[in-house]
């Protein structure tokens, strides 16, 4: 009997599953047959039409040869990486102090992180502009990633995660004579590493898919990172939707390689059957 | 006041998610120990070298910038022009906006609708890819995309699906449920619902992922136990994983309530940059970006508005956390 | 903004005064004589004309320069299509705008009042006879708290035709042969078969007034010191009641009440709609992406009772510029006959320099599309009006003004109340 039932619940769970995709996924096949559609294809159709009648590459190669795209990518990356490190040990370390530590004051810190949450960025983004030129860093992509080098949200994840491990895992390292670097490192850490994927993720697309201000604070095309580079492929005069569907296919490419790669660590908890201890 | 809500949360998170483990009684055990050694072990400085990095940025790139904006909202300040000391003028001039009233109800029905939702759901959702295998894996990953997508494309597959004649009014045309086309992005509430959708849409990677690290922290003891139990997957799911997520759901609830009151991108996208059929879909973080940005930006006026916006925010949180603490009281 | 932007412009100030020192060791600031030696180095901005297309002729441009005046340097950046505006504006308070810009009125008016931008009127009083007249006056601004001048060189014009789709014209039982080239005709052939087209599905227009319409229909948007609006005149209050009856009657596509263009774009290609405003680069948009829809083109003139509207962008410079001589210069270079019309043939746009449409470039013999749309475009190019005051906001004006005329037309206020209130909010920015 319970056999049967746990079938039956992997049924509806699989049927949920395929739904889901469906409304959460469609979209994006749309998009990327959009971008295999060549000239033959009326793209306007009414009805539309998913599959390509007259399916082509080009517009890839095309968006390849209109854009330096290879510099665009190394500069996305290099911002990118930049605010993920940032975001994983600067969260990491706030989050433990706020979740694990007693000291002086944290109130008051915990009370900025939430209050940076609800400031509307629009107001103060020419100010951080105006900050970054007094420290001259304006056309860097060190500028490109410093504002949001340590979110608030993140560390809200972080300080989330530490208070759910297991107190005396860390008491027990205490008795042993364990100094709090020591426990944050050796005990703590290890039990957030999920957690931390999240952050590295959730970093890694918003500095991927920013756009607003890397536009603010780069010049020129030796500093331009993708988003604000595939915005090329938009003509002045006129613009082709296959081609800028192309365009941001490729763009979405390095994103779903990072989350392929580091997906496996948020869940690896479950699948090695808990918390380690 | 975020002080004292924190070790309530804190409070529960432990007594929420390890309840097998730690005994409540034995938890206090503990903090009464620490007290007594606490300071000589981490020492005064510790703690501040952890939030320092943290503390840095957020004081330079946030903090401060927004100390400025509050200090312009007692001016009448353009994107050029500094403005002169004008008091509580832009306040005032603010609370005469016809503008201001619509963008309040918008973005707080956006709460009410759209929290509830980004709670719930995407644990529902995260329960049923969590498990080994290629399979759920695949499906984990797609789930995660509408997140990644940028809003023009997002904004682009909405308004062709939503468009008078656009694909769901084709199919129920098509099915005869309807003779008139709905109009999704026209009328005033349907527009704000549909945008309500397409945040949902994308919300639900976002979250999921939030609490697939959550549920890799469960006991997984728990689970065994109440199939010994003989407890069905819902029941397990109620009984187990909800309270299993209680703290993270606290935090989704704040996190997304936070996000729905500034919601700008949905409502933008479907509306090409509008804010709906005579403006009646602006919500408070359009009206900031229409007022605070552009060569002709009112910096003054914008500035009170995002004063305002941060101080509902702020009186929400707070009433949340006192909302959460009475329900761990009775729980 | 401005507490922590004091000491940090005055940073970003000395930052750049330094880098021009260094580049070109005491630059000639002088700009009377421009017929000194020119040296020393600029950035010129253009908006989003750095791509397979456009770079090579830019790239050219500026190395025949160079070379014509040795020892100058011009360093060219490009900024992406959007978020131009905010690029602007982050740029002009912290006081790093490049010294030669390329913008349209719209944003050349507000940094002019800021004090931002030369007055090439002053500066170069000659140049005013190198460009057409519709051409320099929409560079010509006067207001209060800005003194009378041109604030900037005038670059590229553009303008193009209506276009019909025949199949959808006869759909509603309009006659394709006579087709309306004026709003007052298109409104009482709208009355005739607004009804059938709505029934069939077809809008008419689907787009609802932008600014320059006004215009077109013939209503003054400015007094005569351009201190106060006028659009809430009877003209413009009969304006907006033409397009309330389109919509009663199911003629004026619904989504057009907050659309922006692409989506207007989009229906007439799938055929949904009668009659758009387009450009030269719509005929072969037309031909590759909705054949159905080419198959059925009928190109006109621009709807207008008045005359046709005309797109302008300008080539400013920049007030604060280390080397004004070779800004102003360059700027000139780059807006003169010969090299605007190079640039309008590779991009299908047109010269604001006088005597420059004679190139047979504009005047095409053939009978096919693109040839006639080029005809109507070049001829509007001559008689045409920039409508849209350069005072009036695309950000903030036209998005307030359509969202009050899209209230008036749902019948939630008149048209009257409407457009009121829409002069009341752009006054008080005006004065602003």
């Amino acid at each position: 009997m319970h056999n049967q039932r746990g079938k039956a619940a992997r049924i509806i769970q699989y049927v949920l599953l395929v739904f889901m995709f469906v409304i959460l996924i469609g979209p994006m096949i749309w998009q990327l047959m959009l971008a295999v559609k060549g000239p033959g294809d009326n793209i306007y159709s009414v009805p539309p039409y998913l599959f390509p009648k007259d399916f082509t590459f080009a517009n890839f190669t095309k968006a390849l040869n209109a854009i330096p795209i290879l510099t665009y990518t190394r500069n996305s990356a290099i911002v990118a990486i930049i605010s993920v490190c940032g975001n994983v040990i600067g969260s990491t370390l706030a989050g433990y102090a706020l979740a694990r530590l007693k000291f002086k004051g944290k109130g008051f810190v915990t009370a900025l992180v939430f209050a940076c949450m609800m400031i509307p960025v629009e107001t103060v983004i020419i100010s951080q502009f105006l900050v970054i030129r007094g420290m001259h860093l304006q056309n860097t992509l060190l500028a490109a990633a410093l504002p949001g080098l340590i979110q608030p949200i993140n560390v809200m994840l972080m300080t989330n995660a530490f208070r759910g491990v297991p107190y005396e895992l860390e008491e027990a390292a205490k008795v042993d004579g364990a100094n709090v670097w020591q426990r944050f490192l050796q005990i703590c850490v290890p039990q957030v590493i999920g957690t931390a994927t999240v952050v590295a993720i959730f970093s890694f697309v918003g500095a991927w898919n920013d756009f607003l201000w890397p536009l603010i604070v780069l010049a020129d095309d030796s500093t331009f990172t993708l988003t604000v580079g595939m915005n090329r492929l938009r003509g002045t005069f006129f613009s082709d939707p296959r081609l800028i569907a192309a365009g941001t296919v490729l763009a979405l490419i390095p994103i779903i390689i990072f989350f392929l790669v580091f997906q496996r660590y948020f869940f690896r908890g479950v699948e090695q059957g808990g918390v380690k201890g | 006041m975020v002080a004292s809500s924190t070790s309530a949360t804190r409070a529960t998170s432990r007594a929420g998610e390890k309840p097998a483990r730690v005994s409540s009684k034995k938890t206090k055990h503990l903090n009464e120990v620490d007290k007594s050694r606490r300071i000589p072990e981490n020492g005064v400085l510790a703690p501040w070298l952890f939030v320092l990095p943290a503390l840095i940025v957020i004081v330079v790139f946030f903090i401060i910038p927004f100390i400025n904006t509050l200090k312009l909202s007692f001016t009448d300040a353009t994107m050029l022009k500094p403005g002169s000391f004008v008091g509580f003028d832009q306040y005032i001039k603010m609370f005469g906006d016809p503008r201001l009233k619509t963008a309040l109800l918008n973005s707080s029905l956006y709460v009410v609708c759209v929290v509830p939702c980004m709670v719930i759901f995407p644990l529902i959702l995260s329960a049923l890819v969590s498990g080994n295998g290629r399979v759920l894996a695949f499906f984990r990953v797609s789930f995660y995309m509408p997140v990644v997508m940028s809003s023009v494309i997002v904004g682009l597959i909405w308004t062709n699906l939503l468009d008078s004649r656009g694909l769901v009014n084709s199919i129920f045309k098509a099915m005869k449920w309807i003779t008139e086309p709905i109009p999704f992005l026209t009328d005033r509430w349907l527009l704000l619902f549909s945008a309500m959708l397409v945040t949902i849409w994308t919300g639900l990677g976002y979250y999921m992922v939030i609490y697939l690290s959550a549920l890799a922290n469960i006991d997984p003891s728990l689970y065994e136990a109440s199939e010994l139990d003989g407890c069905g997957p819902i029941r397990q799911f109620l009984h187990v994983t909800v309270p299993g997520c209680r703290s993270t759901m606290m935090l989704i609830m704040l996190l997304s309530s936070i996000a729905a009151f500034r919601v700008f991108n949905e409502i933008y996208v479907l509306t090409g940059g509008t804010g709906g059929t005579g403006g009646e879909d602006l919500t408070m973080s359009m009206l900031i970006k229409r007022e605070g940005t552009g060569l002709q930006a009112r910096t003054g006026y914008a500035g009170a508005i995002s004063m305002l916006m941060f101080v509902i925010l702020g009186t929400l949180i707070v009433i949340e956390n006192i909302v959460q603490r009475k329900a761990d009281r009775n729980a | 903004m401005r507490f922590s932007a004091k000491g940090v412009v005055a940073v970003g100030g000395a930052v750049a005064m330094v880098m021009s020192m260094a580049a070109c060791g005491g630059s000639n600031n002088n700009a009377s004589s421009s017929d000194g030696k020119l040296s020393g180095e600029i950035t010129f901005q253009t908006w989003n004309l750095k791509n397979d297309k456009y770079t090579p002729y830019f790239e050219d441009l500026i190395a025949a320069y160079e070379k014509d005046n040795p020892g100058t340097k011009i360093k060219w950046v490009d900024q992406p299509s959007e978020g131009y505006e905010d690029k602007l504006s982050a740029d002009a308070a912290a006081g790093s705008l490049p010294d030669v810009i390329d913008m349209g009125p719209n944003a050349a008016y507000i940094l002019a009042k800021a004090g931002t931008l030369l007055n090439i009127a002053q500066e170069d009083p000659s140049a005013k006879d190198l460009y057409l007249d519709n051409a320099w006056k929409g560079a010509t601004f006067k207001g209060e708290g800005l003194e009378e001048g041109t604030y900037g060189f005038p670059w590229y014009l553009n303008t193009g035709p209506t276009f019909y789709n025949k199949a959808a014209v006869e759909a509603c039982g309009a006659d394709a042969s006579n087709l309306p080239t004026t709003y007052d005709d298109f409104f009482k052939l709208a009355d005739q078969i607004g009804k059938t087209c709505g029934e069939k599905g077809i809008s008419m227009l689907a787009k609802l007034p932008n600014s320059e319409n006004y215009g077109e229909y013939g209503v003054e948007m400015m007094n005569k010191d351009r201190t106060s609006y006028t659009f809430n005149s009877d003209k413009a209050q009969s304006f907006i009641e033409n397009y309330k009856k389109m919509y009663d009657s199911g003629a004026l596509s619904k989504e057009a009440l907050n659309a922006n263009w692409n989506g207007e774009t989009d229906a007439f290609k799938q055929g949904k709609v009668m009659a758009m405003a387009g450009s030269l680069y719509s005929v072969n948009d037309f031909k590759e992406n909705a054949p159905e829809v080419y198959k059925n083109l009928i190109v006109t003139k621009r709807l207008a009772n008045s005359s046709a509207n005309i797109f302008m962008e300008m080539l400013v410079v920049n007030s604060q510029t280390k080397n004004k001589a070779l800004a102003i210069d360059f700027a000139k270079y780059v807006t003169n006959k010969e090299n605007q019309v190079k640039f309008d043939k590779l991009a299908n746009i047109f010269p604001s320099t006088k005597d420059s449409m004679d190139d047979p470039f504009f005047k095409p013999e053939g009978d096919d599309l693109e040839s006639q749309a080029m005809r109507i475009s070049a001829e509007q190019i001559e008689t045409g009006t920039l409508w849209v005051p350069p005072e009036f906001s695309e950000a903030q004006d036209t998005t307030n003004l359509r969202e009050q005329v899209a209230q008036a037309i749902q019948g939630k206020q008149s048209v009257k109340d409407a457009l009121d209130s829409a002069v009341k909010f752009s006054d008080e920015r005006l004065q602003q």
